[in-house]
């Protein structure tokens, strides 16, 4: 092998053996054996999102009362693994026609995709509790991969025991989800961009053995 | 001003353009030479009627939502079959039966021709009743769903020169209806199929203005078939996808409607002339959609009404009942 090929592989093999811990995207699989599994607190869990309306000003409306998990190591050895799920029966715009056409089969279709799905399923650190996620979002059926920006907003105590916050932003294209109306038909009427904050906090239930 | 545009001219894609495709379609029988055939008849307003529907659905959406739906059409992930989306299949299945039941008709001997419609329908009535569910269908409701489909064709089928207003009427209820209910897509195939029965009344008229050899709109047959399954399948759907919680009554009420050509029977049938008779019918059917949009609005009203007196201040504050939030702190 000549000397200006072996240059370059040297020098990718020694970057990634050399690289810091978890500044790689890690794959989610197998989290570690301290990290705990902190279930959602519905009543302080909410995924708000934002879409344009007519072109103009910016509508905000959420979904209330998530479910799920997050398994994470309190000391942030490691990244946290998100599954959380949202009803579309809890969408929450403060109207409640609003409600009920989001809920329609022109956006959720509630009644044959009752729930939104989110798992990570890699992670990479950012900063100190400050994580870039990559995860499935499944949606109407369609579960597509997306990336999201995740801090843990703090550990907290409780009457039950520790509370845990996170919150992620993520933007999506709501048509890749199959959810096109009134993005050209009819013409812009919302748009397609949709960022989705997603506020969580939730209760440790177990910590793993070290 | 150019979004004001472009709505309009959404409004024109999804509505206007599949009524035209359907009067233009329907156009020689009605006012052309096929005018005094009563097959062609039959047949080209039946097929036009489905066609506005089918056309309607795929401006709306894309040609996909409809061929993805075949066995052997390639599906594509990134977009899944919704089950209101066997509405167009419906249609189209419509458009296929329409010459084939105007033709066996008119092949049939007299009296004959009769049962062969009573066949047509009460077998596709039963194959939409079992075979298409939408979302929350018990047994009952699929059972309903093949009943109505049949009532409501029979009904059709005994409007006469009536058929088409009576149709512009039930499509453009279903539309209001459908709107109503959050189902803004439903809502736009029901006006570009009440638009198309509107404007193919209209050409029919003329049509018969011009020829005094015109033979009558056919409402049997295979007209009754697209009216009554389409009225039928569209009323079950607007029921199951139904998001504003309105009177489950109401959606069998509409796929009723054809029944009010009949509150005026007496004085449709003593009418001079078919006109009159038509008109006597058409209004029975435009006040009975009246009464039930009256009573859809009462009763919403009073909905609403009883659910302020009933609601708790810390309700809806997170999201969750004034129990939970009491039972979580303390």
């Amino acid at each position: 092998m000549q000397l200006t090929t072996c240059i370059p592989v040297l020098a990718l093999t020694a970057a990634i053996a050399f690289a810091p811990k978890n500044f790689v995207g890690v794959e989610l699989r197998d989290p570690p054996a301290s990290s705990a599994t902190i279930k959602l607190d519905a009543v302080h869990s909410a995924a708000m999102f934002r879409i344009q309306h007519l072109g103009a000003g910016f509508f905000w409306g959420r979904f209330n009362a998530l479910d799920g998990t997050v398994t994470w190591p309190l000391d942030d050895s490691a990244a946290p693994i998100f599954d959380i799920t949202a009803k579309v029966a809890n969408v929450d715009t403060g109207s409640e026609k609003l409600d009920g056409n989001l809920q329609g089969p022109n956006f959720f279709n509630e009644k044959e995709f009752p729930e939104i799905r989110f798992r990570s399923t890699a992670a990479t650190r950012t900063t100190e509790r400050a994580w870039h996620l990559v995860g499935d979002l499944t949606l109407r059926g369609v579960t597509k991969s997306v990336e999201a920006e995740c801090i843990v907003a703090g550990i907290g105590k409780g009457p039950m025991g520790k509370k845990v916050g996170f919150e992620c932003t993520l933007t999506i294209k709501r048509s890749d989800f199959g959810m096109s109306w009134g993005i050209e038909k009819p013409p812009k009427m919302l748009g397609d961009e949709v960022r989705l904050i997603i506020a969580i906090e939730g209760d440790e239930v177990k910590a793993a053995a070290e | 001003m150019e979004s004001s545009n472009e709505l309009l001219w959404y409004a024109l894609s999804v509505v206007a353009f599949p009524a035209l495709i359907a009067w233009l379609a329907a156009m020689p029988a009605l006012v052309g030479p096929l005018r005094t055939r009563r097959a062609a008849v039959e047949m080209s307003v039946a097929f036009a009627l489905a066609l506005a529907f089918i056309v309607s659905f795929v401006r709306e959406l894309e040609v996909g939502a409809l061929t993805r739906q075949f066995p052997w059409s390639p599906l594509d992930s990134s977009a899944p079959i919704e089950r209101w989306h066997r509405l167009a299949l419906i249609a189209l299945a419509l458009c296929v039966l329409a010459p084939v039941l105007a033709g066996s008709r008119e092949l049939a001997t007299r009296g004959m021709d009769r049962l062969l419609s009573a066949k047509f329908i009460v077998i596709a009535s039963l194959c939409v009743g079992l075979l298409v569910e939408f979302p929350e269908s018990s047994a009952l409701w699929q059972w309903m769903q093949a009943l109505l489909c049949a009532v409501s064709a029979y009904y059709y089928s005994r409007l006469g020169g009536a058929a088409l207003w009576v149709s512009a009427i039930v499509f453009a209820s279903l539309a209001a209806l459908t709107l109503l209910a959050g189902c803004a897509s439903f809502a736009v195939m029901c006006a570009a199929t009440s638009l198309a029965a509107f404007g193919m009344a209209i050409i029919a008229a003329i049509g018969a203005w011009r020829n005094p050899r015109a033979v009558a709109i056919v409402s049997g047959g295979a007209f009754a078939l697209v009216a009554g399954i389409l009225t039928a399948s569209v009323a079950m759907a607007g029921r199951a996808y139904d998001m504003m919680s309105m009177p489950v009554w109401v959606w069998p009420a509409v796929a009723c409607l054809p029944v009010g050509g009949f509150v005026f029977d007496r004085l449709a049938r003593r009418a001079p002339h078919r006109a009159a008779a038509t008109f006597w019918r058409t209004l029975g059917v435009f006040l009975l959609a009246i009464v039930l949009f009256v009573a859809v609005m009462v009763l919403q009203a009073a909905d609403s009404k009883e659910g302020e007196g009933e609601a708790d201040p810390m309700d809806g504050i997170y999201g969750v009942s004034s129990e939970t939030i009491h039972a979580t702190f303390s």
